[in-house]
């Protein structure tokens, strides 16, 4: 299995003389070579600047009439250098910083940081805390998979349905702003439990935002899966095999599509998805049968945001009472945790897939090291293999359907 | 695999190349909890590539994570993550192999035949750390720019770390 | 009707009017558009505020472009889009110019401001544009069949039942509406003709679901990638002129009825002013089913599924049409 995917090194340059990953590694490198040398195939770079792609990433492809031949991926548009900065703060600052690495998935970052140095200093959550996290996650992972199927709708063309979703996906923008203050960065999670607290009085609002997706549920499938324009856009398209998922350590709803049963919240259960028993969802579940293509992509993502409403709704009807936060005063906390020495994992499920966060530590205020893997990280080099024998038309909503 | 019948594996095959192990406990949930564990196993340099390939052939289609490191004194340390049984409900564990690696020695074999997906983690270690992965099959660099200055390795600490480039705008331009 | 002379001298009004009728529709498309998706969409007259803006901005050509076509180009289609204006019956009354065949040569005049567009993408130098004029190329070889079996249908049921009239002349179109010409299986084939051209106005006009030649998600504006300023605004007339043009073309084929005549308005001014609002009322359902509609409910699709569709069930759609027109022909005459 290992063997269908061959990296190939090329004498032929696409614009840096260097190699590149070969994407047709099912066909012989012979037609490959040939097709770069011959005069009918150009090269389109697709971002770091273009309308289809919303992050300074640079997708090269070599063109040949409407098919991709070869596709190279180049990633130094932006490094921000978070993790540097970090090992110059203190944990409760590195919380700001780490809020910051990804706008959508924040509370993901913050709470994999947390969970990091939690395991190194051995603090206790409260209870009441683990289920106020997982429903901010999870009122996350809702927000985050509404505003993807907005952006997928649109690569295919399709606004209507852009403008439907995005208008759904006001719904939770809302409630997360009652609960935490802001509509997307919210500053829920800190070491130890979470910064503030869901009264009663926003229970019903909770329920009520969980129904109200509920509710559309069938709408979106209507839209979404029940669209044959779709389904002829995105059946058979991108499609990234089980054997390849596995190779090249695919994660989150990528892998899932796949056929890849894996999902942190059911693998490694933390917070508490230990108290649910959350299984991973694949296209088995939904459709009855796995392709792995752009369309699955979109089912699993769809299945999920309904799994996401059950679990917050169960969280917030069997929520705990108790504290919120083992240490409220933010200087014990630290004077803690200057005593703590060792390295950490925290890791989660956000809604793209693994968030992994290593931490060290060895007694200073700052961390030794801290080493963040975003979601899209491992699931960059499935795009490779998913543009096989892809279309110009393509492009857009492969890259897209991993949610880079 | 449990943990300990991966750990006791390991450590039959490899023998005296494994440096330290130990198995990390953490308990965490909401009502009911669930103990995560992880290995930690240090291995000798001549080693690591057997200890990979033990690791993959335990445990087929392993999921790589990340590389991470530091580097203290004379010695960059270079941490493998790998995870088992993922996929089975509650039985995922973590195990890292870590590497010191001398100064005068900043080399590793590549494991990207083993576990392909390790390719982008292994050419950011590459820029990053300034390690040569020998025989890596995309040597470029991938998150950092052409044009960052060559020798300047931003997760080091001495002087070749990023320092020099930080520009204080609080301070006037000298 | 008017000397030849005299319409020449007409040709800047119908220029104007076309523009600015072309204009006023595009913007009620936008808007019609945003209420069908939840949104309130810009004002009516957004598209003169964009034309505005657009011909104030400056007029970049790329390096590598092919500078005389490239300029040239936006020109020629606004150019082919009013030509297009004087063939077709306009506000309720006869074209400026009239001719024996002259819905052959809308046809072709119609496909102008496309091929305007395809050696303006491949004169632009950019890999973008150059896919762009591809598809639009092949978009063009795709709708062309479906569009000219309706039209021959059209003409040679005119030209069975009214012997005496020239069949392809628009005029006689006018004079004898089909409908009145057929009984039930034609009216059948008539409304699958109807559909079909209804269907080829998005292709023909490059709008979703097959804008595959603009495509702004996939290959940045396509054609249009290197335009801007004034170039680009004559593209945007053009665009708009020739949607004007496409819905009049199908409401002279298919819908000729005129307002004047049917009300029996006796006086001049009331009954020309009674027929130019018919007839943008009709105009206006042609574009809300042709473009708007189709617009908002259909997502794009790749250039080899719109070869398909137009190749395979749009022709295989307007041939079964032909031949329920044929079988009423050869059964009840």
């Amino acid at each position: 299995m290992k063997g269908q995917w061959c990296f190939m090194a090329e004498k032929e340059t696409m614009r840096h003389g260097k190699q590149r990953l070969d994407t047709g590694a099912g066909r012989g490198d012979e037609e490959t070579m040939q097709h770069a040398k011959g005069g009918t195939s150009f090269t389109i770079s697709i971002g770091p600047v273009h309308p289809a792609l919303k992050e300074p990433i640079q997708l090269d492809f070599e063109i040949e009439g409407e098919k991709v031949k070869n596709a190279d991926l180049r990633l130094s548009q932006a490094h921000r250098g978070i993790e540097w900065i970090g090992t110059n703060r203190n944990p409760i600052q590195i919380l700001y910083l780490a809020e910051r690495i990804c706008g959508i998935c924040n509370v993901c970052h913050t709470l994999s940081f947390c969970r990091a140095v939690e395991s190194i200093a051995n603090i206790e959550v409260p209870p009441r805390a683990q289920y106020i996290r997982t429903v901010t996650a999870e009122l996350e992972r809702i927000h985050s998979h509404m505003l993807w199927a907005g952006v997928a709708a649109h690569e295919l063309g399709f606004d209507s349905v852009m403008h439907y979703t995005w208008r759904a996906r006001e719904k939770v923008l809302d409630t997360i702003e009652i609960l935490t203050g802001n509509r997307v960065t919210k500053g829920m999670p800190t070491i130890g439990g979470v910064r503030r607290d869901f009264p009663e009085k926003h229970h019903k609002r909770i329920l009520e935002t969980v129904g109200f997706y509920k509710s559309i549920f069938g709408k979106l499938q209507d839209m979404l899966l029940h669209d044959p324009v779709i389904e002829a856009r995105t059946r058979g398209i991108g499609v990234l095999k089980k054997e390849e998922a596995l190779a090249l350590c695919a994660v989150g709803p990528t892998a899932r599509a796949s056929g890849v049963k894996r999902d942190v919240r059911q693998d490694e259960p933390y917070a508490a998805y230990c108290d649910l028993g959350v299984r991973a969802i694949t296209p088995k579940e939904v459709l009855g049968e796995v392709h792995g293509d752009v369309f699955d992509r979109i089912a699993v993502r769809l299945a999920e945001v309904a799994q996401s409403a059950d679990i917050i709704e169960h969280c917030v009807r069997n929520i705990p009472e108790g504290k919120i936060v083992f240490e409220e005063k933010p200087i014990k906390v630290l004077a803690q945790l200057r005593g703590a020495q060792g390295e950490g994992i925290g890791r989660l499920e956000a809604p793209r897939g693994e968030v992994f966060h290593y931490v060290k530590m060895t007694g200073q205020e700052a961390p030794y090291a801290w080493k963040v893997k975003a979601p899209t990280y491992s699931n960059l080099l499935s795009i490779l293999p998913m543009m096989r024998e892809a279309q110009i038309a393509d492009i857009p909503i492969i890259a897209a359907s991993i949610d880079p | 695999m449990k943990p300990d019948a991966v750990l006791k594996d390991l450590q039959k095959k490899l023998g005296a190349n494994i440096l330290e192990a130990r198995i990390a406990e953490h308990a965490e949930g909401g009502k009911k909890k669930h103990v995560a564990k992880s290995i930690w196993v240090k291995v000798g340099k001549s080693a690591f590539k057997d200890a990979v390939a033990e690791l993959c052939k335990m445990h087929p289609n392993i999921y790589f994570a990340v590389i991470s490191g530091c580097q203290e004194g004379d010695i960059v340390e270079l941490n493998y993550h790998f995870s088992f049984n993922y996929a089975e409900p509650g039985e995922e564990f973590f195990v890292t192999l870590k590497v010191a690696l001398p100064k005068s020695g900043l080399s590793l074999p590549t494991i990207t035949n083993l576990v392909p997906g390790a390719l982008i983690s292994e050419r950011e270690t590459q820029e990053m750390f300034g390690v040569r992965i020998e025989g890596i099959p995309d040597p470029r660099r991938i998150f950092l720019d052409d044009g960052f200055p060559q020798g300047v390795f931003p997760w080091r600490r001495d002087e070749t770390g990023p320092q020099k480039l930080v520009k204080k705008i609080n301070e006037a331009d000298e | 009707m008017i000397g030849n002379i005299a319409a020449l001298a007409i040709v800047p009004v119908a220029g104007v009017a076309g523009i600015i009728f072309g204009l006023l529709f595009k913007g009620l498309d936008r808007v019609l558009g945003a209420r069908m998706q939840a949104r309130v969409g810009p004002p009516l007259l957004q598209p003169f505020i964009d034309v505005k803006k657009l011909l104030m901005k400056e007029n970049i050509v790329p390096q590598n472009a092919v500078a005389w076509l490239f300029n040239a180009a936006p020109v020629a289609a606004l150019c082919a889009s009013i030509a297009l204006l004087l063939y077709i019956p306009l506000f309720g009354s006869g074209a400026l110019l009239e001719g024996s065949g002259d819905m052959v040569l809308v046809v072709y005049l119609l496909l102008l401001p496309s091929l305007a567009m395809v050696a303006g993408g491949f004169a632009s130098g950019s890999h973008y544009a150059t896919v762009g004029a591809q598809r639009e190329m092949v978009a063009m070889l795709s709708y062309e069949f479906p569009l000219a079996i309706a039209v021959v249908s059209a003409a040679w049921l005119l030209a069975s039942k009214a012997i005496a009239v020239q069949a392809f002349s628009l005029a006689a179109l006018s004079a004898f509406p089909l409908w009145s010409l057929v009984g039930t299986l034609g009216f059948v084939g008539l409304a699958v003709l109807l559909a079909v051209l209804l269907f080829v106005m998005p292709g023909e006009l490059g709008k979703a679901p097959f804008d595959v030649a603009e495509a702004e998600t996939e290959i940045a504006g396509g054609v249009l990638a290197e335009y801007s300023g004034v170039n680009l605004a004559l593209f945007y007339l053009a665009d708009a002129v020739k949607s004007f043009a496409m819905a009049a073309i199908i409401v002279a084929i298919f819908l000729p009825w005129n307002a004047t005549a049917m009300l029996s308005i006796s006086d001049m001014w009331a009954g020309a002013a009674a027929g130019a609002l018919f007839f943008l009322a009709k105009v206006f359902a042609v574009m809300f089913a042709g473009n708007t509609f189709m617009r908002i409910a259909l997502a794009r699709l790749r250039i080899t599924q719109v070869v398909r569709v137009y190749w395979g069930y749009a022709s295989a759609a307007a041939l079964a049409g032909l031949l329920l027109i044929a079988a009423e022909l050869v059964l009840v005459v």
